[in-house]
């Protein structure tokens, strides 16, 4: 199954002078099950990409269809509600320090209303187990590392189990092994159906085995598909 | 199992010192508004205990009369001329004029008293406390005193109390009281006296016999109050009025209110508690959600909408606003008392004006609010990349 189609994707910011133009006529596959890792030069236009797929940006030229939905020229209320099918992993986690780390996570399930029950506490004991933060739930975000921290922000992101992971730089901010240690839970993803796209300046993930897509600043390459297949060779351009 | 996570109420408490200090903030501008409709009701609540507190249907007084301290007179042959109405069952005649009180028997330590007469053989002035000395003051240069007038008063007041025989200066005039009655002050009115009609024109002698302040009406059992009023106006020529009880205690509230700036001091006073209260609370969620941008950003790239986000805000007001609220509900409690006690106004809480204020309290955080949620419906979640 198909998660992401971009097809002829153009994006430019507006600007006072002139357009400033981000992508131009990206066009990039990611089927479930495969791990996209976005990587590039600062400018080149990894995020902004991210942010369309993820329905944060609407653009207006090409097509970009996520989880079977078409997201240019998509409707506020249509981009909302496909950010809920879509876990976010951001590189300031951005937990509010005010909840608890259980409560962080419930976030993550709060918004499709399956947030109450018992089904709802196992869903935030699993992942917290998965992500190695079992014991953490009720602490707060503000009494954990950076390394925990980036994983409660991975947990709130999975608890809801999206078909599509959407993270940017995940590792940024960690060590060795916790940089790892995530990248394993993405692989465990992929291997579970969900497509997961990661944008990073990481030379531990760019070096690793994983496949992953490279593009020159300013722009990709025009009409050049871009489908990076876990275990799949680099296909560096 | 998990409830909702009450996001709002934890963001909140989570800085116990800031949220104190919000606490405090609001508290202060809701004491302020507390205190402003306290004493603007103390005013009309007080100009109009003698209205309330005599017994009568209706009331005949001159068009020229302003309020209670500052009556004009009318021919006494008008209330001989209601007497004889069908519906009409007694009349009672009231004089009233402010009088000076030399309470250090000195010019300069003086305050105004208004003194009441009446016809102490054939009067229906059912005021608490006055009817058993109606015989005694037939006596020459008698009086009884409120005993809740001004601490001016009180010395007097104690004294007779204490079974001492006191006399009060009433401008040229040294009169006996004889005991005291429950009535109260009011903005206008620092004291009042009741005496016989002939002892009232002995303290202004030059008073007419014939001409009156006040013409209380009692109608029959059963008599239409509307209907008989109708009639007293066809049957009265037009140097007088003829108001229900509803219709005279509106018209001094009216006049305290409209005629008089206090009314309008107090009022703005109230509003400008709640401008105080509206920009605490602006500055107060404007910073919180300055703060909590960035997760603000988060949350709207999750998929939560900007009504949630509004939601969460007007949630933290209302929290807020009943946080505020309550100390401030509890401290006016205690002005209250103080101020009645200072002033003997009748600064009483009631249950609507709690209501009313915790509304206003709500309204004013939910609209600061408002203006706050502005900047929560601007955070762009594409940010967070």
């Amino acid at each position: 199954m198909r998660a992401v189609d971009v097809r002829d994707l153009d994006f430019s910011f507006p600007s006072r002078r002139q357009e400033q133009r981000v992508l131009e006529r990206v066009t990039l596959h990611i089927d479930a099950g495969e791990v996209a890792v976005l990587t590039g030069p600062s400018g080149s236009g990894k995020s902004t990409l991210l942010t369309i797929i993820g329905g944060l940006r609407s653009a207006r030229e090409g097509s970009v269809e996520v989880l079977g939905t078409q997201m240019v020229k998509a409707r506020r209320r249509t981009l909302v509600q496909m950010r809920r099918r879509i876990g976010f992993v951001f590189q300031n986690h951005n937990l509010s320090p005010a909840l608890s780390v259980a409560q962080n996570i419930q976030m993550g399930l709060q918004h499709s209303g399956n947030h109450r029950g018992k089904a709802a506490k196992q869903k935030i004991e699993r992942i917290a187990e998965r992500v190695g933060l079992a014991d953490a739930l009720g602490k707060s975000p503000e009494q954990l590392s950076g390394g925990q921290r980036q994983r409660a922000g991975i947990a709130r992101a999975l608890v809801n189990e999206p078909k599509l992971v959407l993270a940017d730089e995940p590792t940024a901010s960690l060590d060795k092994d916790n940089g790892a240690a995530v990248l394993r839970l993405f692989d465990e993803l992929a291997e579970q159906g969900s497509a997961v796209v990661l944008v990073t300046h990481d030379k531990r993930i760019s070096s690793s085995p994983t496949a992953f897509c490279r593009w020159r600043t300013g722009a990709w390459y025009p009409r050049r598909t871009c489908c990076c297949r876990m275990p799949a060779p680099r296909c560096a351009n | 199992m998990p409830r909702s996570v009450p996001y709002a109420w934890r963001q909140l408490s989570h800085d116990r010192l800031k949220l104190f200090a919000a606490v405090l903030g609001i508290a202060f501008a809701v004491v302020l508004v507390f205190m402003q409709l306290g004493l603007r009701a103390a005013l009309f609540d007080s100009a109009v205990r003698f209205h309330k507190g005599i017994d009568y249907d209706l009331v005949l007084l001159s068009p020229r009369t302003n309020f209670l301290a500052r009556t004009r007179e009318f021919p006494r042959s008008r209330l001989y001329q209601v007497a004889g109405h069908a519906d009409v069952e007694d009349v009672t005649a009231l004089y009233a004029r402010s009088a000076t009180y030399y309470f250090d028997g000195t010019a300069d330590t003086h305050v105004t008293v208004l003194v009441f007469g009446i016809d102490p053989v054939s009067t229906n002035l059912q005021l608490a406390g006055v009817a058993p000395f109606l015989p005694a003051l037939r006596a020459p240069d008698t009086a009884i005193i409120d005993r809740y007038s001004r601490k001016e008063f009180r010395g007097s007041v104690a004294a007779l109390l204490a079974g001492e025989r006191v006399e009060l200066q009433l401008n040229e005039r040294r009169v006996s009281l004889l005991g005291t009655y429950a009535l109260g002050t009011s903005f206008g009115i620092d004291g009042t006296v009741i005496t016989s009609d002939l002892n009232f024109r002995r303290i202004f002698p030059g008073r007419p016999a014939g001409k009156i302040d006040l013409g209380l009406v009692r109608l029959n059992d059963g008599a239409e109050v509307l209907s008989a009023q109708q009639d007293l106006y066809e049957l009265l020529p037009g140097d007088v009025i003829v108001l229900t009880r509803e219709e005279y205690v509106a018209k001094e509230v009216a006049y305290w209110n409209s005629a008089t700036p206090i009314g309008y001091v107090f009022s703005l006073g109230a509003i400008i508690g709640v401008i105080v209260g509206l920009i605490i609370v602006y500055q107060i969620l404007f910073s919180d959600v300055q703060s909590h941008l960035p997760e603000y950003a988060t949350l709207k790239a999750m998929g939560y909408s900007n009504g949630f986000l509004r939601g969460l805000v007007l949630r933290e007001a209302i929290y807020l606003a009943c946080l505020g609220f309550v100390p401030a509900c509890g401290f006016a409690l205690l002005l209250y008392d103080q101020a009645a006690q200072a002033t003997q106004l009748p600064m009483e809480m009631t249950i609507a004006r709690a209501v009313t204020v915790l509304a206003v309290t709500i309204a004013m955080c939910a609209a600061s609010g408002l203006f706050a949620m502005r900047k929560v419906s601007r955070v762009d979640p594409a940010e967070v990349f």
